[in-house]
Parts: C-alpha cells; sequence; structure tokens
C-alpha cells in the first residue's frame, strides 16, 4: 500500500533538489566573496548530492511505481531537459567569466576551481526549480 | 503556418472531470493537464491520443490549427 501520492513525491524530488542547489550556489559565492576555495564544509555540496539521490529513490518506492512514472512524466522530462541545457550554457559562461577574474586578480585558481564545479552544478537544480514554479 | 488551439479543458468538464481525474485517467499530473489547458505545454502525440482516449473523442476534437491572421 503506498503512502505517497505522486504529487507529494514531485513536492519531495523539487525540494530535495532546490536545497542542493541552494548549498551549491551559496559554496560557490561564499568561496568567490571570502576568497576561500573552502568556504563552508567543502563535503557539504556531495553529502547534499548523494542525499538526494537517495531520499528520491526511497520516495520513488514509498510513492510507487505507478505515481513515480505519473510524476516523472512528459512535463517533468521537458522541464528537466531545459535545465540541464540552461545549466550547458551556465556551465560555458563561468570560464570566460572566471577567465577575467584570474586575469584581474579578483580570483586564484584554487578559488576558481571550488567556485566553478559548485556553480556548475547549481545551475541546472536551480534552473530545474524555476522552470518548474514558472509553468505552474 | 497555424496556431495550435485546444478544447481540452472545455472537453474536460464536459465529461464532468476535474484536473486530478483526468490526470490520473491519463496517466500524468495533475500540473501537466494543467499547463496544457493553459497553453503552456504542448503534449507528445502519445499523450494527446491519450487523452482523446479517456474523453471518448478524437484528437482533432481536442487540438487543431487555427489561422494565425494577417
Amino acid at each position: 500500500m503506498t503512502t505517497m501520492t505522486s504529487t507529494g513525491f514531485s513536492r519531495v524530488r523539487l525540494g530535495v533538489l532546490s536545497a542542493t542547489g541552494a548549498i551549491c550556489l551559496t559554496y560557490g559565492v561564499l568561496a568567490l566573496a571570502w576568497s576561500e576555495p573552502d568556504p563552508i564544509w567543502p563535503w557539504l555540496p556531495i553529502i547534499f548530492g548523494v542525499a538526494s539521490v537517495a531520499i528520491i529513490a526511497l520516495s520513488a518506492r514509498i510513492a510507487g511505481s505507478r505515481n513515480a512514472r505519473i510524476a516523472s512524466d512528459e512535463l517533468f522530462r521537458a522541464q528537466w531537459r531545459g535545465a540541464v541545457q540552461i545549466g550547458y550554457w551556465a556551465a560555458l559562461a563561468l570560464y570566460p567569466i572566471f577567465t577575467l577574474l584570474l586575469l584581474n586578480d579578483v580570483a586564484d585558481y584554487p578559488t576558481s576551481f571550488a567556485a566553478m564545479g559548485t556553480l556548475t552544478g547549481a545551475a541546472p537544480l536551480l534552473a530545474f526549480l524555476w522552470l518548474s514554479l514558472r509553468q505552474g | 503556418m497555424g496556431v495550435l488551439v485546444n478544447h481540452l479543458k472545455e472537453l474536460r468538464k464536459r465529461h464532468g472531470l476535474t484536473q486530478a481525474h483526468l490526470a490520473e485517467a491519463a496517466l500524468v499530473s495533475r500540473k501537466t493537464i494543467n499547463t496544457i489547458e493553459n497553453r503552456v505545454f504542448v503534449p507528445s502525440t502519445v499523450l494527446a491520443l491519450r487523452l482523446a482516449r479517456v474523453l471518448g473523442v478524437s484528437v482533432h476534437e481536442i487540438f487543431e490549427l487555427a489561422e494565425e491572421e494577417g
């Protein structure tokens, strides 16, 4: 007997993905702001990422295959595809941005590595949140 | 070329279904039905056919191409 609806599963999924995106964004912004490659505990983004996968998998199991399939319908797939597309262009844009920062001594290489990595991770996750909220 | 027009909301109400009921029958989320009705999302052919089957109508009664003005 399932105890989670497809809507409930969708909300859990969106919640954990958004939280992971927010942590990654926070990490990247703080790294740049404080010129520190590890402004907060460096394992935090990956722990959130792994925890998100685990929570989503567990929620799918609780919701049952029918509800999980409904929550992963073509609208979800279209929104996720859109998010990944945005993430791709955001990741590319980070290169010229950080080149300028490095050339002008605003950031050093260790900080840039940390910031670019986490911002690249944040982009598709937060784009998915935006698309989900924007498209109702 | 033509603009996509859909009568999904009208047909759904005529059949006395809520968005949630139609979504459940078509195996999609209520949000998907809502975005189709609001012309935010264009469904795939498969979903269009499934909606037509649930509503007992042809796809052309749900979706049609209206000529663009000008």
